[in-house]
């Protein structure tokens, strides 16, 4: 793995994501605007890879090239780079020895997880699912039809899946010209370290620098999403969806604008080119919006940006039609189990998340989601709300699913649980502590970053 | 001297107490901010803690990558992983070009442990199709390049071994 190639892919998929939000008048402040880019360069590099594997043509470097270079012309010319964003969240916060020191340490376990994962950590769902997938895009230029038979050999590389995270694999292979599983596992903890950075630049203005940096460190720490992240799971992408999603619509309640939606917009599709329930995400996240928006002031103008939220399934629509055309089906969908089998199942799986979210690495997470929730149910600030109704539906979602399939409920705990639902913990921790300081008098805080439509809410 | 409420002090302390009492509101409202960053700073400890003992862990954390393919198994003591490299130094071995070839375990291998070669086997040598089954299956296609057994497994009778590595050996091509 050569380390100047990788710098080069990740740089070009967050150019691709910079010049399409630039183009849109939707790049966010600080660490968080970053992480924004990111996961939307990611989005169009597999909307375009997704387009080229379902026409027949393939994936292209040369034309995922191309297509920076016409963004960035298209920035240049309509002089959308004028516009930049403020990087100052980026900055330390000096003032405060206590956040500096902690967020200081933040960075000394990313760096810990990220240098790690240069040795290869790949996990059995990263090896056998993403990064095979990303290494038959290599060898091949595209998924053959003999890859994609519903009833061949590969079927147990989860041919439903989206493509998102295989497709930046690939990307990141063709620059360097070799399937190296180092590569995917480190691109995976470089998903896990945007989360403490997400947390810490969506936090800050709210909640003030000390608790913010200790959220991002409790982030960083959080073992279940750093050990999957470094095993090349596509979870650590939902849980940067999810937590992008939630913080941006809790902003653009407070403080409105178009941008938020965009933004919002962009992590909802990550999630659905992502993984099967990240789909499930973008649509549960159309009502959650739409209530969201009624809160702001300037109801019907907002409701006109939900038309934002038909964006992810949309983009989703050309690869669910493609697998549909293949008659490759859901495995975790496919059957389901009857009302009577549903009730022992939701006992199981009650039984299994309370072990789960009292065991030592969750616990703390599992205290301050309780300390939450006495905030919300006091809370005079309505505009956790929509977070939290997000996050509230999503679990259910998933709930919903691994009561009615029809897998062994003692495998899914035992080996998707952690994962799946170790995704939710950044969002749930940060809604939490936004519900807490919601609250509190001297809230919001002085550096809360600002739009140009801002309404106190 | 006056003793009982109406002294000085008890008056003093009668008012800090009404004080108190009046601002009930906002001493509970702060509780929460301040219960949040203890929970915060346990969760931070406890993940610290957890995280750091897995890192110093050699089969997770800073093991250096070992001649046998364990890619894919991190953190999970199967104990299939050197037969993977066997079968694949057999395979290097025989070199019957790219045709498919079938891996032939005995029934009582347990389930995982025959994904997990399985899983292997389709991703390192792609794209050449290695297809893994126990003698009990049945072989998905109906021609090979050539038969890879288990130790285990006893094909007596058949043509010389082309190959052999860790009692794994390989035969030429069979039709069913």
């Amino acid at each position: 793995m050569t380390p100047a190639l990788v710098f080069i892919a990740i740089a070009g998929v967050w150019l691709l994501g910079a010049c399409t939000l630039a183009l849109l008048d939707a790049r966010g402040q600080g660490a968080s605007g970053i992480v924004a880019d990111w996961a939307t360069g990611v989005v169009a590099l597999a909307f375009l890879g997704i387009s080229g594997i379902v026409m027949g043509a393939g994936v292209s470097m040369l034309g995922t090239y191309l297509v920076i270079a016409a963004l960035g012309v298209a920035c240049a010319l309509s002089g959308s780079w004028r516009r930049l964003p403020d990087v100052t969240e980026l900055s330390f916060p000096t003032r405060d020895r206590v956040a500096a020191a902690t967020l200081a340490l933040t960075v000394a376990v990313v760096v810990l997880i990220l240098s790690s994962a240069t040795h290869d950590r790949l996990w059995w769902d990263g090896w056998s699912i993403w990064a095979f997938k990303a290494r038959v895009l290599l060898e091949e230029g595209s998924l053959p039809a003999r890859f994609l038979d519903p009833s061949g050999p590969y079927v147990t590389a989860n041919l439903d899946y989206p493509l998102a995270v295989p497709l930046l694999d690939w990307w990141v292979y063709r620059h360097i010209g070799e399937a190296s599983p180092a590569a995917v596992s480190f691109i995976g903890a470089a998903w896990y370290a945007l989360l403490p950075a997400l947390a810490w630049s969506g936090l800050r203005p709210a909640v003030g620098a000390r608790d913010a940096a200790l959220a991002a460190l409790g982030i960083a720490a959080f073992w279940p999403i750093a050990f999957y992240a470094a095993g090349g799971a596509a979870d650590v992408v939902i849980a940067v969806a999810l937590l992008g999603a939630a913080l941006e619509v809790t902003r653009t309640v407070r403080v409105g604008g178009r941008a938020g939606v965009i933004r919002a917009t962009a992590y909802l599709a990550l999630a659905a080119l992502s993984k099967n329930e990240g789909l499930a995400l973008a649509i549960i996240a159309v009502p959650v919006f739409a209530g969201a928006l009624l809160l702001r002031p300037s109801g019907e103008r907002s409701l006109v940006r939900l038309g934002w939220l038909a964006v992810p399934p949309m983009l989703s629509a050309p690869w669910l039609l493609y697998v549909r055309s293949l008659s490759i089906g859901s495995p975790a969908l496919s059957d389901v189990t009857g009302a009577s089998d549903a009730v022992e199942r939701a006992s199981m799986l009650f039984l299994g998340l309370r072990v789960l979210f009292t065991s030592s690495p969750w616990i703390g997470a599992s205290l301050i989601v309780v300390a939450g929730l006495w905030g919300l149910a006091r809370s005079k600030n309505l505009y956790v709300l929509p977070g939290a109704a997000l996050l509230a539906l999503y679990i259910s979602a998933l709930c919903t699913v691994y009561v009615r399939s029809s897998a062994d409920m003692l495998w899914l705990l035992t080996t998707a649980a952690p994962r799946v639902f170790g995704a939710t913990v950044p969002a749930l921790v940060c809604v939490s502590l936004l519900a807490i300081h919601g609250r509190t008098p001297s809230e919001p805080h002085s550096n809360r970053s600002t739009e140009t439509d801002a309404v106190p809410v | 001297m006056r003793v009982g409420w109406s002294s000085p002090r008890h008056s003093r302390l009668g008012e800090t107490i009404l004080r108190q009492a009046a601002s009930s509101r906002t001493m509970g409202e702060s509780i929460l901010p301040r219960l949040a960053r203890s929970l915060l700073l346990l969760w931070c400890g406890l993940g610290l803690w957890f995280s750091g003992e897995r890192l110093l862990n050699p089969a997770v954390g800073w093991r250096p990558l070992e001649a046998e393919d364990r890619r894919g198994i991190v953190g999970l003591p199967l104990a299939e992983s050197p037969s993977v490299s066997a079968i694949r130094e057999v395979l290097a071995r025989s070199d019957r070009g790219p045709g498919a070839w079938l891996i032939v375990y005995p029934p009582d291998i347990d389930e995982v442990s025959l994904a997990y070669v399985r899983s292997q086997l389709l991703h390192t040598e792609y794209p050449r199709l290695v297809e893994v089954i126990t003698t009990a299956g049945r072989p998905r296609s109906a021609g090979y390049a050539g038969i890879i057994t288990h130790p285990r497994v006893d094909f007596a009778g058949t043509a010389p071994a082309l190959a052999e590595h860790r009692g794994f050996r390989s035969y030429p091509s069979i039709a069913r």
